[in-house]
Order: structure tokens, then C-alpha cells, then sequence
């Protein structure tokens, strides 16, 4: 009875070993997809960047305003949360501030910045303000450029993002991003969106370091901004 | 038997022709996709943090039935997603499953030890280190890193064992076990195709009653699984342990090894949700979304779990088919498998020593 049962179903169960066998194909596959496809940040920073000019109508710094997520606030300020007392205090979130610029400027605060010929030199940032509001940290500080910068011929394009990807970064959005401060007229600034495509080749390779983050997995989800002036 | 064999093969030939095809596919039409395909991942991995963070805060500024329910759903849909990206322990089990033959109920189980242990293991660190002994979450740090390090101790522990395993099957030490443990293998994998088909009537008939000569056909599949022991001493001759009969032995250990390797490295997102959590003043808010997180990467890492288990028999069958030798590719896969984790083993290892800058190096 029962194959008798099974044959009036050939193609019911036809159906079910091809899909099984199908998908188990698949695993194999899946499992040799480069790591790239599983891009995986723990940690959120939105920011708005301020270029400021001086009067010659040169960049001399970039301010930097971070909010970061709720999750990472908390972690950040419990550990300077000095009283215990589960709030974060003017105090308490200066000492954050000042301890990651310490920890940040080897890294150039996360900046890379390009232009035709010698790009500016990015020197110590100074602390301008920090605050916790809505359970998000919100720091602000000034990135000076060692010597003033021309934009006038010659567009200067930046980004800021995590190599590691371990922290995404992101401008944000309607067209707060970016704000030219003191800019000469016939100044403008661009965000591109990010093209992760170009540098997906290099991921190929690093098969099995999910976990290690691909060093430049960052700089596909990278936002560029060009600043131009004409 | 041999039908059945056949047809099951060319099936899952026509499974590997429908992908492999998918694949071409992909390639041709190439990056754009791939690249949209990173983008859907990542902008899911966002809206699911955000909705974490929404979740919790709410529940923090009025907790309410609903608002607990909200963290709770986010949560295990967070861990149903977030397992479906990276992890090491998702490397270790697909590894290790398709290196040894397994019962797909057993890798279940596995799955759902190691993302509960992994669960625990958060709480212990952020929670039990802070409650205990008054360390905030940046002094836990030390913990968390030697945590870590045994657990990719265990990875490479595991590889060694496995290419151990797969060394003694080829008879690469004790030549006498060679030629009996070949045969033996064989008719192993020859039963095991048998019972597939014959499992699916078997399923089939439960429903309306049980037909004799199936249930026969069941046991008599199951009773050649476990009984190793006793076809080999009705074979009179089985001195040197065959590999499986090796990996059953010390499966046991394995298996608490795999579980521990993967647990015992807290997901990063779950330490987040605890510090948040007890930052907020809800520390039991926290340990509540974590094991919803837990519970949703069991399920995912279980479905990747018995995909694995179907994936090795279908390339034992592919290949038995092809070359024959069952016996010989499995140590083959073994060899492989054991390679691969002390690889990924000492690369994680590294990253513990020479960690780049996370979390703004606080």
C-alpha cells in the first residue's frame, strides 16, 4: 500500500529530493562566498562635517560632530561613569571625548583625505564639546590641517570609515552631512554614494576572516566627499 | 538498492547543475548584483540594530507588557538575521559537519548548546564580572579576550583531532585495519543511501499505518548506525578501529569542544545589549534579549547545521559515485576540515594579540 502510494507521487517526491538537494548545493557554495557578503558593523556613528575657511577662502580644519548609537553611548560612558550613579555627567562625557581623540589620532581620526598633489596634514584635534541626549553621545571636536588649503583649481575629496568595518560611519542625511563654513561662493560640496563593487575583487581572497574583518572591507561602504570651489 | 542509489545520485546532480548554474548566472551578470546582494545585508543589519536600540529604550523609559514584548520579538528576529553574517562558530560547526558524518538531529542539538552557551557566556562576562566584582565593562575586557583565546585554542584542538582522525583511517598508521576498514566503510555508505529512500516511504506510510516491511527496513537502517561494534565482530577481525568507529569513540569530547569553542566567545552585539541594558537601569531587560537573540541564531545556525549534514552526503555520494571509495573521501573531507579550523584557529588567535582599533579604543 504504502508504495503503492509513493508511486501515485513521483513527482511530489521528485520535487522534494530535487529542492533538498538543491539547497545542499547551495550550503556548499554559500559557505565559499567571500566574507565580503557579510559586512558587519557592531557599531554606529552618524556625523555632519564642517568644513571651516578663513578669510582667503582656505580650508583650515574640518569639525567633526559624532552621534554615536544607543548601544555604544552606553558602553562608552558606564566606563567613565566614575559615581556609578547610571548618568552620564558634562564630566563624564568630556572624559570620553578626550580619551578617544587619544586613542584615535594615530589613525587620523578615521580621516583619508585626496586631491591633485600633496593633501593636507591632518595635526592634533581639539576637544569642542560633548553631550548625552536620548541615550546617544554626541562629541564634537576640530581637526586643524597643519597649513591652510587651496581649494581654488584643485577639488579636495575626504572620507571618514573604519578600514575594519567594525564601526559604520555615515553622513547624515538630507544634505546635513556636510556644512562649508565661511566658504567663498561658487563653493559646493558632493557625497558620493558608496560603490562597493570596485573593491570586491580584493575580498576574494580573504576567505575565513569573517572575524578579523577584511582589511579594507570599510573602504567599500566608504562615503567620499568632494569639496570644489570654482 | 542500487535504483535507488542511482536515482539518488543523479538528483543531486540535477541540484548541483541548478545552482552551479545560478552561479554562472550571478557571475555574468556580475558585480551589480553581488554588490546590491552586501548592500541588502548591511542596510538589514542596520534596521535591525536601530530597531534594538528603539526596542530597549522604550522599554526602559515605560515598561510595559508590550513594550518587554517588542524587545523580545527584536530581539530573536536580530539573532535570527545577525546569525545569518559572519561568526566563527558558524566556520567551526559547518566545518566540522561536513568533515564527519553526523545525524542531522545531533548537529541540531549542537547548534542550539552553542548559541544558548553563547548566551550564558555574555551574561556571565558583562554581568556576573560586574555584580560580582564591581567590574565595568571596559575591565571585563581582559576576560573577554582570554575567553576568547581558548576558544580558538579549541578551534585549532579540533582541527588537530580531525586530520588525526582522517590519519589513522587511511591506514597511515596500522596498515592491518587498511583493506577491512575500506570494505566495511563501503557497505556503510551503501546502507545509508538505502535508508534515505526507504525513510521517505517510511514517512509517507506513519501517517496512515505502519506497513511491516518498512519499519523493518528503519530499524534495520538504525541498528547498522549504532552497532558498529557488533558488525565488526561478526566480521571477526577489527583489531585497529576504523575512523568512524575512532570518532565515535571520542565523539562525545568533540562535540563538547565544538560547543564550547563557539560559546565561549560572547557575540560582540549581545555584550553591547547588556551594557546598554544595565546602563539604562534594566539589567533584566538586557538578559532577556539576549537569549531571544540566542534562541534566533540557534534556529539560523541549526538550519546552516543540517544543511551541512545534507551537503556531505551528497559530495560522498557525487564522488562515491564517480571514483567509489566512500571510505577514502570522507578521511579525504576529514583531512581538509581538520586543516581549514587550525587555520582559522590560529588566524582568530592572532587578531586577540594584534587587534586593530574597535570601539573608539576605549
Amino acid at each position: 500500500m504504502q508504495d503503492g502510494l509513493t508511486r501515485s507521487l513521483p513527482i511530489a517526491s521528485d520535487m522534494k529530493r530535487l529542492i533538498r538537494n538543491t539547497l545542499c548545493s547551495a550550503t556548499v557554495l554559500f559557505a565559499l562566498l567571500p566574507s565580503s557578503a557579510w559586512a558587519h558593523p557592531h557599531e554606529f556613528v552618524t556625523m555632519q562635517v564642517r568644513v571651516v575657511f578663513n578669510d582667503e577662502g582656505q580650508i583650515t580644519k574640518f569639525r567633526y560632530n559624532w552621534v554615536f548609537d544607543e548601544f555604544f553611548s552606553a558602553y562608552a560612558v558606564e566606563g567613565q561613569d566614575k559615581n556609578a550613579n547610571g548618568k552620564a555627567e558634562q564630566e563624564e562625557t568630556d572624559a570620553v571625548l578626550a580619551e578617544i581623540l587619544g586613542n584615535i589620532q594615530k589613525i587620523q581620526y578615521f580621516t583619508k583625505l585626496e586631491t591633485e598633489g600633496l593633501a593636507p596634514v591632518i595635526v592634533k584635534a581639539k576637544a569642542v564639546g560633548s553631550t548625552m541626549l536620548d541615550r546617544k553621545l554626541s562629541i564634537t571636536y576640530d581637526v586643524p590641517f597643519k597649513s591652510a588649503f587651496d581649494v581654488k583649481g584643485r577639488a579636495l575629496k575626504y572620507a571618514v570609515y573604519d578600514p575594519e568595518f567594525y564601526i559604520a560611519m555615515e553622513h547624515k542625511d538630507a544634505g546635513q552631512g556636510v556644512i562649508l563654513e565661511n566658504a567663498p561662493k561658487n563653493c559646493s560640496w558632493e557625497l558620493g554614494e558608496p560603490t562597493p563593487s570596485e573593491e570586491i575583487e580584493e575580498f576574494a581572497s580573504s576567505l575565513g576572516r569573517e572575524d578579523t574583518g577584511t582589511p579594507d572591507l570599510g573602504a567599500s561602504f566608504a562615503e567620499w566627499v568632494s569639496i570644489t570651489c570654482k | 538498492m542500487q535504483v535507488s542509489s542511482a536515482s539518488s545520485s543523479r538528483y543531486y546532480m540535477l541540484g548541483l547543475i541548478a545552482v552551479v548554474g545560478l552561479g554562472v548566472l550571478v557571475y555574468l551578470f556580475g558585480g551589480s548584483a553581488y554588490s546590491q546582494f552586501i548592500g541588502w545585508v548591511y542596510d538589514g543589519q542596520k534596521m535591525f540594530h536601530g530597531e534594538m536600540t528603539d526596542n530597549l529604550s522604550k522599554f526602559a523609559d515605560s515598561a510595559s507588557g508590550a513594550t518587554a514584548w517588542a524587545v523580545v520579538l527584536g530581539s530573536f528576529l536580530y539573532g535570527v538575521f545577525h546569525a545569518a553574517g559572519p561568526g566563527h562558530g558558524k566556520v567551526i560547526l559547518s566545518t566540522y559537519l561536513l568533515a564527519q558524518p553526523h545525524e542531522v538531529k545531533k548537529s541540531v542539538y549542537m547548534s542550539a548548546a552553542a548559541s544558548i552557551l553563547q548566551g550564558i557566556v555574555a551574561v556571565a562576562l558583562v554581568y556576573g564580572l560586574f555584580y560580582v566584582f564591581g567590574l565595568v565593562t571596559k575591565e571585563t575586557k581582559a576576560a573577554v579576550t582570554w575567553s576568547e583565546r581558548l576558544a580558538f585554542a579549541m578551534v585549532m584542538g579540533i582541527g588537530v583531532i580531525l586530520i588525526w582522525r582522517a590519519i589513522k583511517g587511511f591506514g597511515w598508521v596500522g596498515k592491518k585495519a587498511h583493506a577491512h576498514h575500506d570494505a566495511h566503510a563501503h557497505s556503510h555508505d551503501h546502507g545509508h543511501t538505502h535508508s534515505h529512500s526507504h525513510n521517505h516511504n517510511h514517512d509517507h506510510g506513519h501517517k496512515h499505518e505502519h506497513a511491516h516491511s518498512h519499519s523493518h527496513a528503519h530499524a534495520h537502517d538504525h541498528g547498522h548506525h549504532h552497532d558498529e561494534n557488533g558488525v565488526c565482530s561478526t566480521c571477526g577481525h577489527a583489531h585497529v578501529p576504523s575512523a568512524e568507529q575512532v570518532g565515535q569513540a571520542t565523539d562525545w569530547r568533540t562535540i563538547v569542544g565544538i560547543i564550547f569553542s563557539i560559546g565561549l566567545r560572547p557575540c560582540s552585539g549581545a555584550v553591547l545589549v547588556l551594557v546598554f541594558a544595565k546602563f539604562a537601569g534594566i539589567p533584566f531587560a538586557g538578559v532577556m534579549s539576549v537569549f531571544a537573540i540566542s534562541i534566533g541564531t540557534a534556529i539560523t545556525v541549526s538550519t546552516l547545521a543540517i544543511l551541512s549534514v545534507q551537503a556531505r552526503k551528497l559530495a560522498v555520494s557525487l564522488l562515491d559515485g564517480a571514483v567509489g571509495k566512500a571510505d577514502a573521501i570522507g578521511n579525504g573531507i576529514a583531512l581538509v576540515g581538520g586543516a581549514v579550523l587550525i587555520l582559522l584557529g590560529y588566524g582568530l588567535m592572532q587578531t586577540t594579540f594584534d587587534a586593530p582599533i574597535r570601539s573608539m579604543g576605549l
